[in-house]
């Protein structure tokens, strides 16, 4: 056995796990931003395009029950994907670790799903596609900043600024639009603002939290417990309260909702956003929730692309520009020394002195 | 059948050799041995929960060696790993200690 075949080895080892964490990420990307193409396309369907939104009440529970759907779709997809892989005995471990690992999964649920994904909704139902989908682009930095601050997880400056051009990228791709929102027709989208801002928040504290919870969890696994806790909020809780505390129609509109093009549209969102989840749930502990996060960000290129190629509407100039800086983000970040993104994490220092001293000796 | 879901046993597992270490190839073993699981598919699942908890920064590596067995697969390296504060802290945190 000669040492530098060893060398050469333990290169390759960490070169392809933090290959496999971009990948993850990437993949992310690509189905996050396709989610968004069946998320628009169910608003054109009955009974969603019937109704006449007189109200933000009617919105709001459109918005509430096709999340709803969502999430159901999801965890479908979830539970066949853990059947492929012969996970679900994984899957009752963990779930019966409630006190120590599902809760984790469960509090992440809230910020992901009646926040960001009902969010989300809210901003495509009110405002649109593109724009849902480039306002919650701020989320890597709200995930990045508690990731740093609860599990020391490394910031290094270039990741820094990968992530502050992805930034910049999202506000040119955006800025222009709000701007003439604000100078406009005034107070017309403000709800969809909101949701807009529930996304980027929501998904940037959910990423934390998971990566907190994966520490101990399988991804494949803890992902679903993290939509199996989303489909009891509003199935047991969301829906049920509306019907009794509100006169609001909402067994009408689950039961009008049972149609072909809308549950067919709300089974691709499923398939999408079951496998996006997956991916960044899987590359957290790779490379890291604030890169994992930040490369996740593309989605927001992506997601103008199909609505651009599905709708005909083709971007502006500032979408173009923002794509630019989408790209040179991301390839700073990925340009990272491997020796840095090894272990993602700056824990203790006398065990890494200790540690460096080892690998010293056996070189 | 009341088991420990898998990463949790992993780290208690490498936990139980405290500074000295475990092979991966031997931790893969226990733990396919307790769940009655067995074959290629089992062992590289395994082998990725490992690369999680290590770039996580749970685990670190004691000793390395090149697979010459083709345990994983060939010209791939085994690990000896052990757990660190951070990882026995987060031990802790879940009950598995």
């Amino acid at each position: 056995m000669s040492q530098p075949s060893l060398s050469q080895a333990r290169a390759r080892f960490t070169a392809s796990s933090i290959r496999w964490g971009f990948m993850w990420a990437m993949w992310c990307a690509v189905l996050w931003g396709a989610w968004y193409l069946p998320g628009s396309a169910v608003w054109f369907e009955a009974p969603y395009v019937d109704l006449s939104y007189d109200t933000n009440a009617e919105l709001l529970l459109a918005a509430a029950v096709l999340t709803t759907f969502n999430a159901v779709a999801v965890l479908f997809f979830l539970f066949v994907w853990n059947g492929v892989l012969g996970k679900w005995g994984e899957y009752l471990r963990t779930l019966r670790q409630m006190r120590y690992i599902s809760k984790w999964f469960f509090i992440g649920a809230i910020f992901g799903g009646p926040m960001a994904i009902f969010g989300s909704y809210l901003a495509i139902g009110y405002i649109g596609g593109a724009f849902a989908a480039i306002s919650a682009l701020m989320y890597p930095i709200i995930g990045a900043t508690l990731a740093r601050l609860w599990y020391q997880e490394k910031i290094t400056r270039r990741a820094a600024v990968g992530i502050f051009i992805i930034l910049a990228g999202g506000v040119t791709v955006y800025a222009p639009g709000i701007m003439a929102e604000i100078n406009g027709t005034g107070d017309a989208g403000w709800l969809g603002y909101l949701g807009g801002a529930m996304a980027a928040i929501g998904w940037g504290v959910e990423g934390a939290i998971a990566g907190r919870g994966l520490d101990v969890a399988d991804p494949d696994v803890g992902i679903t417990v993290r939509f199996t806790a989303e489909v009891l909020y509003w199935v047991v809780l969301i829906l049920p309260g509306i019907y009794l505390f509100t006169d609001q129609p909402v067994v009408e509109l689950v039961t009008a909702t049972f149609n072909w093009a809308a549950i067919g549209w709300l089974m691709l969102a499923g398939v999408t956003f079951a496998f996006c989840y997956v991916s960044w749930y899987k590359s957290f502990p790779l490379i890291g929730v604030g890169r994992g996060q930040a490369i996740a960000a593309l989605y927001g290129l992506f997601a103008v692309i199909f609505l651009a190629a599905f709708t005909l509407k083709f971007p502006e100039w500032n979408f173009l520009a923002g794509l630019v800086l989408f790209v040179a983000g991301g390839f700073v970040m990925f340009t990272e020394g491997n020796d840095v993104l090894e272990v993602v994490r700056a824990v203790s220092s006398d065990r890494e002195k200790a540690n460096a001293a080892a690998d010293a000796g056996n070189l | 059948m009341n088991k420990l879901h898998m990463k949790g046993r992993i780290l208690q597992l490498i936990n139980a050799q405290q500074d000295v270490g475990i092979w991966d190839w031997q931790v893969a073993d226990a733990l396919l041995a307790e769940y009655g699981l067995s074959g290629a598919y089992w062992r590289g699942n395994t082998r990725v929960t490992l690369t999680d908890l290590f770039s996580s920064g749970i685990i670190e590596s004691v000793e390395e060696t090149l697979d010459d067995q083709a345990y994983f697969g060939k010209g791939r390296v085994l690990f000896k790993f052990r757990l660190n504060d951070f990882g026995r802290q987060r031990m802790r945190d879940t009950a598995l200690v």
